[in-house]
């Protein structure tokens, strides 16, 4: 499954590079991206935690 | 480039009267001069920009180091092993953990019971013409919705409370010295009845926060009984004594500012904008700590290893470089970043339950209320602290029934 930044809400705090630096990062304007088409089942708890964890409620799944 | 220590700075005196009168217009005063001033507990960051640097830097780190050992060894080394002085992998993983209890279906099927709440101590508030809206809603409030939800037996509230206000007083840099033995007594005691609340919830566990964070630590093993504590002691006060600081303020706001209540009562899809403006225009927070772990330098000052360095959301929050009419409060702005709830990876981790907490009880408010006047005076803890409301007397006027 995709995962989705709201780049409107983003702030850049980088709380979910840090949970899964494998699924997010900071880009130079300070925003955050997703880093992979596709998230693996196995990487799903952390990306969950990393939508609890952002400040700004930027991050989702697809509705 | 110039070292900071030899820097001609605004100096700002946080036990100032002037200071204690008015926060942010003495904020914009130094802000006008410079990015930074010098006050007696370190160098005061005063600009939007350098803020968000600062909070983000590598060489800066959040420090929890202001109790002196002198002081009190307890409080000192209490503040050492808690989650804001944690950093690096511990502090990811007590995060991750912590957040167990703020799944977003968690919070948000507390919207409805907040609503509740909020409704019930309106329909105690709202009677005759006057009311204090801290004492009778905004105080209440999240100790009533956070305390099921915690784990916590209501009639632990009083004490919790007494405990609570105590522990914030560690946040009043610039006393330190004299309050550290209350804020250490009023420690001791909470951490006692926390490792005692644990016990109760093991024996007895049940569907709450506490409960869940048993849970974690009997099976995952992710962290030890001490981290167990820790973050339950530090959840309780997070949860019971932030949002009703921020609501208090918030409401002052909106008392002091009638015109944006009648805006807000006409238009309640501004209840998001409204929560974020409040936030930024009147914080509930003094100041947060940061210290340099190697010689550094931001723009073009040098610090050298061990400076102190303190972002002040009521001044970073005004600054005019972000916001237009910065000192007006305008519940209809464009939501930008403030730093209320920090800034980075130590920023609030309840931030997103205490927004939809407090839109749900300026929206109950303003489904019912139609005008508040300010009638009296709005004693509050020193602004050098936190500076909580302790009281706002107003005279109210109802909606039309019809």
């Amino acid at each position: 499954m995709r995962v989705l930044i709201d780049l409107d809400r983003c702030q850049g705090h980088g709380q979910c590079a840090q949970i899964a630096p494998d699924v997010f990062a900071l880009g130079d304007d300070e925003r955050a991206y997703v880093l992979v088409e596709d998230v693996t089942d196995a990487r799903h708890g952390d990306v969950d935690d990393a939508i609890v964890m952002c400040p700004e409620a930027a991050i989702a799944w697809p509705s | 480039m110039a070292n900071v220590h030899d820097l001609d700075l605004p100096v700002v005196d946080l036990r100032s009267p002037e200071y204690e009168a008015d926060a942010i217009g003495t904020w914009r005063a130094a802000r006008d001069r410079s990015w930074i001033a010098r006050t007696a507990t370190g160098f005061a960051v005063l600009t939007h920009a350098e803020a968000r640097t600062i909070l983000k830097h590598p060489d800066f780190q959040v420090t929890f180091t202001y109790v002196d050992p002198a002081y009190s060894e307890y409080l000192h080394e209490r503040q050492k092993h808690g989650l804001m002085a944690s950093n690096g992998p511990r502090h990811v993983r007590l995060r991750g953990v912590a957040v167990r209890a703020l799944r977003p279906h968690i919070v948000d099927a507390l919207r409805e019971p907040m609503r509740k709440i909020m409704d019930e101590l309106l329909d105690a508030a709202l009677v005759g013409d006057t009311c204090d809206i801290v004492a009778q809603i905004t105080d209440p409030y999240p100790a009533r919705v956070m305390t099921p939800i915690l784990g916590i037996p209501s009639e632990d509230l009083p004490e919790i409370d007494r405990w609570a206000s105590d522990s914030v007083m560690i946040f009043d840099v610039a006393r330190l010295k004299e309050l550290a033995p209350r804020i250490e007594a009023s420690g001791r005691e909470f951490d006692a009845y926390v490792a005692g609340l644990i016990e109760r919830r093991r024996n007895d566990p049940g569907s709450d926060v506490i409960s869940e964070l048993i849970r974690v630590y009997d099976q995952d093993g992710k962290i030890d009984e001490a981290e167990l504590r820790m973050l339950v002691g530090s959840l309780i006060p997070a949860a019971l004594d932030t949002t009703r600081g921020q609501l208090g303020f918030t409401m002052e706001s909106f008392v002091r500012h009638p015109e944006q209540w009648t805006r807000f009562v006409r238009q309640p899809e501004l209840a998001e904008r409204a929560v974020e403006e409040g936030l930024r225009f009147a914080p509930s927070v003094s100041g947060i700590s940061h210290i340099a772990l190697r010689d550094t330098s931001i723009r073009d000052v040098d610090f050298p290893a061990g400076s102190v360095v303190v972002v002040y959301p009521r001044s970073a929050n005004h600054d005019a470089a972000v916001w237009e009419h910065a000192d007006e409060f305008d519940v209809g702005r464009e939501p930008q970043l403030h730093f209320t709830f920090g800034f980075g990876a130590h920023a609030c981790l309840g931030a997103q339950l205490a927004r939809i907490e407090m839109a749900e009880a300026l929206s109950a408010m303003a489904a019912r209320v139609a005008t508040w006047e300010l009638a009296g005076d709005v004693p509050h803890q020193p602004m050098s602290s936190n500076g909580n409301r302790l009281a706002l007397p107003v005279r109210f006027t109802l909606q039309d029934a019809s």
